[in-house]
């Protein structure tokens, strides 16, 4: 089922869902899921052996004309102040490269699929905002594709291209929370980070402007940033995917 | 008969009767509906005191400040959802006459027992309203609930 079927269905279930007019509850009976499309560019830099080092970076105003898609789908349930959240995201990137080689050009095709478990802890909670504690495992499969075209008739003492893949898992230790406006706007965002599984660093950090059209479905539009630190024997990468997003909440 | 039911069953049947007045136009001279403007609901805020339903359950917060409905002169209604918030558009086209268009609140995960989901879905019902003794009731929809309010501080 493609994406845009799977917003479809959210919006007629949205829809049904208010006029069905479910008898609200407590305990473990608010769920929300969020669905994402992401629209997102690589940064950073990659070395994986025996290639030499290569690197992306573009100006913050090309950001546009580089961008891939990705998907992602966020699931929450809360109980009094704990709650439980489900992160899931899948982007495949591709960008040109920087090779420190006379006249030859790289590219990076980087795979990215990740999910977070985190339990989540209300710190704060007062008419218009909330503020969560969040705790929990990513883990991240990660797939780079490294090749360099040289000019003509050049070569190099070895291959000109390389694959990579790994699965990483990492501690993530970071907050969440939101801001209600009096006309139906909100600010709502998350900064995470952690480390583990040879990753000096992981980082997430999104912000999202959203307006509720009822009382369960709301619009977001945001930007998303993912950081990615990670040096083992033979893939030494920092790499940064991010770019706008914009996503369908829907609460039941 | 409990104390809920006492209380309640008296403004049960006067929001009836004036629903049934506004709703009876064959008969009645033509007369200019009341703007929202001039609505004496107009420019006012109240905080939640208690939802009572038609089967006589109650649902009380312990804080009433955080359930709260502000009437805009302007015609749109804010609301405070414990840790949400939302708006609708509201109008009085007959005397006693109270509707709200469908509310949209943000959708924060709130620690209230679901109370914050239950007064917006219940606001969607209201037909009429009545001011007594410093308390604003709103009736919903086939009188399946009474919302009652008390002046905001």
């Amino acid at each position: 089922m493609k994406l845009c079927h799977v917003i479809m269905l959210i919006v007629l279930l949205a829809g049904s869902a208010d006029i069905c007019l479910a008898e609200p509850q407590g305990g473990w009976s608010k769920n929300r899921i969020t669905l994402y499309g992401w629209g997102s560019r690589l940064e950073g830099d990659v070395s994986l052996a025996p290639l030499p080092p290569v690197s992306v970076s573009r100006s913050f105003s090309d950001t546009l004309s580089s961008l891939d898609f990705g998907a992602m789908a966020a699931y929450e349930t809360r109980g009094d102040r704990w709650g439980l959240l489900l992160d899931l995201q899948t982007v495949s990137l591709s960008d040109r490269a920087r090779v420190p080689v006379l006249g030859a050009i790289g590219r990076i095709k980087t795979d990215l699929d990740g999910a977070l478990v985190a339990a989540s802890y209300r710190l704060h909670e007062s008419n218009p905002a909330y503020l969560d504690l969040i705790a929990g495992l990513r883990y991240w499969s990660i797939d780079t594709d490294t090749r360099i075209q040289l000019p003509p008739g050049a070569e190099l003492p070895f291959p000109t291209s390389a694959r990579d893949s790994r699965s990483i898992t990492t501690a993530q230790l970071g907050l969440k929370g939101s801001w209600s406006f009096e006309n139906a706007w909100f600010l709502t965002g998350w900064v995470m980070a952690g480390a583990g599984g040879n990753t000096a660093l992981s980082s997430d950090m999104m912000v999202a402007a959203g307006y509720a059209f009822t009382t369960r479905t709301s619009l977001l539009l945001g930007y998303r940033r993912i950081d990615i630190d990670y040096d083992s024997n033979r893939l030494d990468m920092d790499l940064r995917f991010q770019g706008p997003g914009i996503a369908l909440d829907y609460r039941f | 008969m409990n104390k809920h039911l006492r209380l309640t069953t008296p403004i049960i049947v006067i929001l009836a009767l004036a629903a049934c007045a506004g709703t009876d136009s064959g008969t009645a001279p033509e007369t200019e509906p009341p703007s929202q403007s001039s609505s004496d609901l107009a420019g006012t805020a109240w905080e939640l005191v208690e939802i009572q339903s038609m089967d006589d359950q109650t649902w009380s917060p312990t804080d009433p400040s955080r359930y709260t409905l502000t009437f805009q002169p302007d015609g749109t209604a804010s609301m405070d959802l414990y840790c949400n918030r939302g708006r609708a558009d509201w109008s009085t086209a007959e005397t006693s006459q109270l509707t709200f268009s469908p509310i949209a609140s943000t959708s924060a995960l709130c620690q209230d027992e679901g109370l914050s989901e239950r007064y917006a879905m219940q606001l969607g019902f209201v037909r009429s309203y009545l001011l007594r003794d410093g308390h604003l009731f709103l009736a919903t929809y086939a009188d399946g609930a009474i919302i009652e309010f008390r002046p905001a501080d």
